[in-house]
């Protein structure tokens, strides 16, 4: 039974970002090299966590202050990211490293300097990646290791013979741990598009809707170590909330047509173009 | 406002801290029973069965349920018991055992649930609960009884009693299809019982018994495997990996009462030495909660004080001696008296330097032995049982013997079967034709229960052999240790000097069942509460009483390291009794020089004795050296190890081995239910399916938005 229960937890919690991955990401080898990028990046914010974890020796037992600290990293880790990527925020051409991203624009419609580019050893740029791209592919990177981490002790703590709940646990505990966990990665990549967006925009106030929420998701994650059921529901739709604004946001702030992707969510158009193939 | 919302934050605040403690939800999620809150059913085997169990490698997993009663115990369906460990109190289980081993192949496990408040040494399990339980069999030790083939067994034809262990249920003879534990702590029982309340309809409790044993089948099946596995063993050097079983077996104490007048190299006469043996070993299925209260610790008792009064008394020159042998194995077909008789009969019973001298088959004059006392409430009650064919022989020794005790006329049962005891084996020793009569040795069995009555403990071989030997028992019992020593005085020295000392006989009976209050008893300055506490230590460490099993036997085992607890104890308290301070020692690596010295007056192995702290003392760790003529022999199977025809039982000594096993595991925890399980896997379905329309429609929608690649 504790299998079932595994695998539930684990298709719940990864399958989106799964999908996500083979459908968008790894058909282009440049955008899983800046995936896995994006990734270790997010192992540094939590590897800095970790160090000052271990520095403030009173506060180790207190998942609060970890949890704040590691907050504070992540969006640091997240612009910082962007401004590696960027190659020192250059309009155009390459930096002086390999791989230099470089974009302009802000919210005109999208032109060729728009792209991330590459310089090929030439100097000359090569336009590779387009930035919502770009970003969107580093979301889903911070997004995949922030849900993996919050969720892989746990499958290995229910891989065995039991389950939660000796310890007070309710039963959904586990339910709600895994759509939290898939609420992360999916708010993940809202607040790095939103970030990229506002620093390549100018506009730093958006930022607070991505650190507020992601403070305030996180914080109230705590609330699911309850015994109670419905305080549980407090961080999910909270999370949902706050994935629902990011959603809108992002999709604000890359000028898409609000109608025509919620259309196109429910729309069967993409299997029709299959079978057109 | 202000200070609404700065109130409203920080208790936002408080709340997250309370809950934000970490603990990982492993730790959470599984309560480990301590080792000392529970004993696991171990398994092993004879020449032919297994016996007792085991659990899977992994260990076997079920859904905790419980059956108070034997009607809860009825009314369980097969569909109740698959997939899952029922838990029942000890009562139950001594009742119904023959029942509960036969609970459907589906029952993954058994708890049996013995609380440590009804543990305690007032406890009476029979008389409180009006339950006898009893893991041995009806007939104990028959297979190898002196009257086994033609003559019958112990327990029919027209000489036998009625069966002797009436209360034996053979639980610990059984091979159970699953893993069983004894639970014997009150607070993880509640923890159990507890763990239900916490059920609901999409979980319940489970539990898992870990107790994997590695050996299978017969011990011949055992023995023979790491033949097999030899290469492998070569190969990869994982040479303790395959060894699956050993040979059941201890070490018997010997102390002779004439050793400093009779030096090794001295040829003893014939019929010049008397035998007084006692048993030191029981058992229960539950390895490591085998108490012997009942059944061994008044003739232990009586056997210390006798050998001290003896010890204390002069010994004359006569050229006889008296030998006062605690015989350990015994509840496994005889195994030590056994290796008695056997090195008896092949010239090689002590005799080697540092020993007593030589003793063989034709120096014993005669056998007494203290079988079951623990109801002797006055000598009126004690009955002496020789066998009838051996007693035509040799009536006059007997007859003696038993005027000698004190015993009257009708206490003599010379015209019934003996009852299980290491005697037998003394009047039919292995190897020995079937048709051959018995050896005309004169011996006595001692014992509370008389003619036509079984054994008067109904815990007889059990996890709850715990009764206290009464007070008025231990006063009779002191009349008959004074009779015996008396008795064994004479024969050694034609004088009755040897006096019993009542208050040191109480003080054994308590030392024996725990109680270190006893010291204050016992005669000298070296025996201390702090020591007998570290004894207890040693030897009470699992479950807060005195183990009297008998594990694999360890060639280098010491008789006071390792093994039987209670042969521990006894060795230390007869050392007591019978050693000798040694003036002006009081340093170990004093005392261990003496073992070199050319000690040829005393003959005797001077070892070091340390009082204040039993084991592991450094040189420098002063205590009383004592200058002791005790022995420990092997009491081991005889049977070499590569002879798998004997120890296929084909010949006439135990073939009785025990598996190697992990250290045993017992884990509580919930678990979800069938249907709960297949919610969250069908909501995982779910969710994938519908990301995949998502993912896929919302490429479809912005791929304006979030151009891909651009060609270079």
């Amino acid at each position: 039974m504790t299998l079932l229960e595994f695998f539930g937890c684990s298709l719940i919690s990864f399958s989106p970002a799964l999908i996500m991955f083979i459908f968008t990401v790894a058909n282009n080898p440049l955008k899983i090299i800046i995936l896995t990028c994006s990734a270790f990046f997010w192992l540094l914010s939590l590897l800095l966590s970790s160090i000052v974890w271990f520095a403030v020796v009173p506060l180790r037992k207190q998942l609060v202050f970890s949890m704040v600290v590691s907050i504070l990293f992540q969006e640091a880790i997240r612009i910082a990211f962007y401004f590696f990527i960027n190659g020192g925020g250059g309009s155009s051409g390459g930096g002086g490293g390999a791989a230099a991203a470089s974009s302009a624009g802000g919210s005109e419609p999208l032109t060729d300097a728009d792209q991330v580019t590459l310089t090929a050893g030439t100097g000359r740029p090569v336009k590779i990646l387009h930035l919502h791209s770009l970003s969107y592919v580093c979301g889903l990177g911070f997004g995949f290791m922030a849900g993996a981490f919050s969720m892989v002790n746990l499958l290995a703590d229910i891989s065995g013979p039991g389950s939660v709940g000796l310890g007070g646990e309710h039963e959904g505990f586990l339910l709600v741990s895994s759509v939290l966990a898939l609420m992360f990665v999916f708010l993940n990549i809202c607040w790095t598009v939103v970030t990229f967006v506002c620093i390549e925009d100018r506009r730093l106030y958006f930022l607070a809707y991505v650190w507020g929420s992601h403070l305030l998701c996180s914080l109230l994650t705590l609330l699911n170590s309850s015994a109670s059921p419905l305080l549980s529901l407090v961080p999910i739709m909270v999370s949902l909330t706050c994935a629902l604004i990011g959603l809108l946001l992002s999709l604000h702030l890359v000028e898409a047509n609000l109608a025509g992707f919620f259309t196109s969510l429910v729309s069967p158009a993409w299997m029709l173009r299959v079978c057109r193939r | 406002m202000f200070t609404r919302n700065g109130a409203l934050v920080l208790l936002l605040v408080a709340v997250l801290f309370r809950l934000g403690s970490c603990e990982r939800l492993r730790d959470r999620s599984y309560y480990k029973l301590p080792q000392a809150a529970f004993s696991a059913c171990v398994r092993r085997f004879n020449g032919t069965h297994q016996a007792g169990c085991s659990s899977s490698l992994g260990g076997n997993v079920g859904r905790l349920i419980f059956a108070d009663t034997a009607a809860e115990l009825d009314g369980l369906s097969r569909d109740d018991t698959a997939d899952a460990v029922l838990a029942v109190p000890a009562e139950l289980f001594a009742l119904q055992a023959a029942k509960l081993h036969g609970l459907p192949g589906g029952l993954q496990g058994l708890l049996v649930l013995y609380s440590e408040s009804e543990r305690d040494f007032t406890f009476d399990f029979a008389a409180k609960t009006g339950v006898n339980i009893s893991e041995d069999s009806a007939c104990p030790n028959d297979r190898l009884s002196a009257y086994r083939g033609s003559r019958g067994g112990s327990c029919s034809g027209p000489q036998a009693s009625p069966a002797w262990n009436a209360a034996g249920t053979s639980a610990a003879l059984l091979d159970w299809s699953f893993p069983v534990a004894l639970v014997t702590k009150s607070e993880q029982i509640f923890t159990l019982k507890n763990c239900t309340q916490r059920e609901s309809s999409l979980r319940h409790c489970a539990i898992e018994l870990r107790t994997p044993m590695h050996g299978a089948a017969s011990s011949v099946t055992c023995l023979r495997r790491p033949q097999y596995t030899s290469l492998i063993s070569a190969l990869t050097s994982i040479s303790q990996l395959m060894h699956f079983c050993g040979p059941m077996g201890d070490l018997s104490l010997v102390w002779t009462a004439s050793s400093t007048a009779m030096p090794t190299n001295t040829v003893r006469a014939p019929a010049s030495v008397m035998l007084i043996l006692a048993r030191l070993d029981s058992f229960s299925m539950f390895a490591s909660n085998s108490p012997a209260s009942g059944t061994l610790t008044p003739a232990i008792a009586v056997l210390l004080a006798v050998a001290n009064a003896l010890a204390s008394s002069s010994n004359g020159t006569t050229g006889r001696d008296v030998a006062i042998v605690f015989v350990n194995g015994d509840s496994w077909d005889y195994i030590g008296s056994q290796r008695l008789v056997h090195d008896l009969h092949g010239n090689q019973l002590l005799g080697e330097s540092g020993q007593p001298a030589r003793i063989n088959a034709s120096h014993v004059h005669s056998i007494i032995e203290l079988g079951e006392l623990s109801n002797l409430e006055s000598m009126d009650q004690l009955a002496a049982y020789t066998d009838p064919s051996v007693y035509r022989v040799v009536n006059s020794t007997v007859d003696s013997h038993v005027k000698s005790l004190g015993l009257k006329s009708d206490a003599l049962i010379s015209d019934r079967k003996l009852p299980p005891a290491s005697t037998q084996t003394f009047l039919r020793p292995p190897g020995s034709k079937e048709s051959a009569p018995l050896q005309p040795v004169p011996a006595l069995l001692l014992t509370d229960h008389k003619r036509d009555q079984g054994f008067r403990n109904r815990n007889y071989n059990s996890f709850a052999d715990l009764r206290p030997t009464p007070s008025g028992v231990v006063q009779t019992l002191a009349t008959l240790a004074d009779r015996i020593a008396t008795l064994a005085s004479q024969f050694l020295t034609n004088s009755s000097a040897a006096k019993v000392d009542d208050n040191l006989l109480k003080a054994y009976v308590d030392c024996l069942q725990g109680d270190a209050t006893c010291q204050h008893a016992i005669s000298g300055a070296n025996v201390t509460k702090s020591w007998l506490d570290k004894v207890y230590a040693a030897t009470n460490s699992i479950n807060g009483l005195i183990g009297a099993y008998v594990y694999e036997y360890q060639s280098r085992f010491l008789p006071n390291q390792g093994g039987n607890h209670l042969r521990y104890l006894t060795y230390l308290l007869l050392s007591n009794a019978t050693g000798d301070i040694v003036p002006g020692v009081t340093k170990r690596s004093d005392c261990l020089a003496l073992n070199t010295a050319n000690d040829t007056v005393s003959a005797g192995l001077p070892v070091f004795y340390d009082l204040t702290s039993v084991s592991g003392a450094s040189n420098n760790v002063s205590g009383v050296c004592l200058r002791l003529s005790l022995t420990a022999l092997p009491a081991v199977s005889p049977i070499d190890s590569s002879d798998y025809n004997a120890w296929s039982g084909s010949g006439d000594f135990s073939t009785w081995t025990e598996s190697q096993w992990e250290t045993p595991t017992v884990r509580l925890f919930m678990r979800p239910t069938r249907s709960w399980g297949a919610a969250h896997l069908l909501f995982g379905v779910a969710v994938l399916l519908l990301s995949l329309q998502f993912v896929l429609g919302a490429k479809h929608g912005l791929e304006a938005n979030f151009p891909v690649s651009v060609a270079p």
